[in-house]
């Protein structure tokens, strides 16, 4: 190939290198990625639409699906925003059950990268191994909340499910269980000298980009931002335990700002978040768990608001944004979600620029890119709609002859 | 620097600049630590001044986003900065609004300033149909062909029908 012709290489919307759909263009010299481009949009739902009409109460379980994995982090933003906007104070207890919930979901969170940068890098038997490894929240998740993934514990003004004495040896013994896979897990990501070629100087990203780009979570703090809202801005427990911004200096002593530093910050915070979650069981306060557990008379007294609201929670991908307006009405007056990947996605263009082509999967998936939340937004009556119709009633179709055949299989 | 220190000097520095200021403030946990939101007026003309002046109270504030709401006669354009992070438990939530008559919604870009508000300012632009001088072309979220659909606008040009059970073709109208 002549290597001084320019050709441009459009990867996704759908595409076997990329989990969730986004657009990623990138003009290549050979190999190398001179330039790149991305485009949004192609998983709208219309979350926010939605949403202004529904009341608050009915908004936190639609909050729960903006996202598979931060179900935990966008009602609890919600649900903080409502806070704030009616003035409730939450009981202390139900702020360190709901910091013992938004740690185990980041447990799970960061697992699930580690899980996806290992195949992303050609490793699927550390990519079954994490995943493995991973079951062990999930079934502490089910345990205390009755579901693995929509866990639905928020409520506005404190949680809907307590922990009780009975259920903290299971937590323990899960602790104890990721203290010894976490040696392992370090061994396997950090030591390996394959993993090291594939990432270390890979999709850098200095810290003055990461600033000017207004990067948020583990991919600013791997290029050395110490910005964490748990750290900076107190919600929930957090404040009390003192949480402290995680840079990939901490083990290393230098900060590259490459996917490995993305990785390895990514593998402390599993550590943080057990030592967190341990801290919180040993001062759990005894209290109640909601402001107002008359669901009623909540709702009475929110449709009296006249108020703005906004909170900021630290996902397991970095700063999430929820503002809200209620005007004395059952339903909000406006509702904007911002989450993480949203601030996220302008890093890519100078983590690719100059990396090879057979990088791209690996650059792009350590920002651990959640595209169900970076797009919510609506679709109009126009003609775009159409095709989706079509397509909708094809697989209604096939759904429909499907019965129909498992139901004679029945009769045999 | 500690927050209310800089509450301060934002005060001061945006004095001239910005009207209804207001803090609030939030007790979490056991120790009751305080976060503290800020919000604050600013005319469209002094928007790009103000963001400006931000630059002397920190070297890179932070712009997380902007949220936009249709109010009727105006576009309410909310910016939301984080001020002082990386200092622990001392960060300032700003959020500055701006009111952009509805009759001609033109705001100035901050791209320039920011480069990370990129995305936001083309969110805006496609989901209120507001103008943004300076922005690059291009959008980042809808489709083209929805070009003309504002689906965050609560007046004719929003999107006031929702699809409901999409293989029947039926939809229904929301208030």
């Amino acid at each position: 190939m002549n290597k001084s012709k320019k050709c441009s290489i459009s990867i996704g919307p759908i595409h076997p290198a990329l989990k969730e759909p986004i657009q990623i263009e990138v003009l290549v010299e050979g190999e190398r990625v001179k330039d790149a481009s991305f485009s949004l949009g192609h998983v709208h739902r219309g979350i926010e639409w939605m949403g202004l009409r529904r009341n608050p109460i009915q908004i936190i379980y639609l909050a729960e699906r903006v996202c598979g994995i931060c179900n935990i982090s966008h009602p609890l933003a919600f649900c903080i925003a409502v806070e704030n906007a009616a003035n409730i104070r939450v009981p202390e207890r139900a702020e360190y059950l709901r910091t013992i919930y938004a740690e185990l979901e980041r447990i799970h969170s960061h697992l699930l990268f580690l899980g996806v940068a290992a195949h992303e890098l050609g490793f699927d038997s550390i990519l079954h191994y994490i995943w493995l490894i991973r079951e062990k929240v999930l079934d502490v998740i089910e345990y205390l909340t009755g579901n693995r993934i929509t866990k639905a514990v928020l409520m506005i003004g404190g949680v809907r499910r307590d922990i009780s004495k009975k259920q903290i040896p299971k937590i323990k013994e899960m602790l104890a269980y990721y203290k010894k896979a976490y040696e392992k897990l370090c061994e396997i990501l950090l030591d390996d000298p394959t993993i090291k070629l594939r990432t270390r100087d890979i999709g850098v990203l200095s810290k003055e980009e990461a600033l000017k780009l207004c990067a948020v979570g583990p991919t600013a703090r791997a290029s050395g931002v110490k910005k964490d809202t748990r750290q900076d801005f107190p919600y929930a427990a957090y404040a009390d335990l003192d949480v402290e911004a995680i840079t990939p200096d901490v083990l290393l002593g230098e900060i590259r700002g490459d996917v490995f530093d993305r990785i390895i910050v990514r593998l402390l915070e599993i550590k943080q978040s057990l030592e967190l979650i341990e801290k919180c069981i040993k001062e759990l306060p005894e209290g109640p768990t909601l402001y107002e557990p008359v669901l009623q008379k909540l709702l009475v007294d929110l449709k009296k608001v006249d108020n703005e609201g906004i909170a900021l929670v630290e996902a397991p991908r970095g700063e999430l944004i929820h503002y809200l307006r209620m005007q004395n009405s059952e339903t909000l007056f406006a509702w904007k979600i911002r989450a993480p990947t949203y601030a996220n996605m302008h890093t890519i263009v100078p983590m690719l620029k100059d990396s090879e082509l057979a990088d791209v999967p690996i650059i792009v998936a350590s920002i651990d890119p959640c595209l169900s939340c970076a797009n919510r937004a609506v679709l109009a009556d126009k003609e775009a709609i159409i095709a989706q119709e079509k397509i909708h009633e094809l697989c209604v179709k096939k759904t429909l002859k499907i019965k129909e055949r498992l139901k004679r299989w029945e009769h045999v | 620097m500690q927050a209310t220190e800089l509450i301060e000097k934002l005060k001061e520095t945006l004095a001239k600049d910005i009207s209804d200021f207001r803090i609030v403030t939030t007790e979490h946990g056991l120790k009751k630590n305080r976060a503290y939101r800020v919000w604050a007026e600013v005319s469209n003309k002094k928007l790009k001044d103000v963001v400006k002046k931000l630059f002397s109270l920190q070297e890179y504030p932070h712009f997380s986003v902007s949220s936009g709401v249709d109010t009727g006669q105006n576009i309410e354009i909310l910016l939301h900065f984080t001020l002082n992070y990386a200092a622990p438990k001392e960060q300032v939530l700003l959020t500055l609004r701006v009111k952009l008559p509805k009759k001609r919604p033109v705001m100035e870009t901050i791209t320039d300033l920011i480069p990370g508000a990129l995305i936001s300012e083309k969110e805006k632009r496609e989901f209120l149909g507001i103008e943004i001088k300076g922005l690059a072309p291009g959008r980042a979220f809808l489709d083209d062909s929805l070009a003309g659909v504002f689906p965050w606008r609560k007046d004719k040009k929003g999107a006031n029908k929702i699809a409901k059970n999409l293989h029947t073709g039926e939809r229904i109208e929301q208030k």
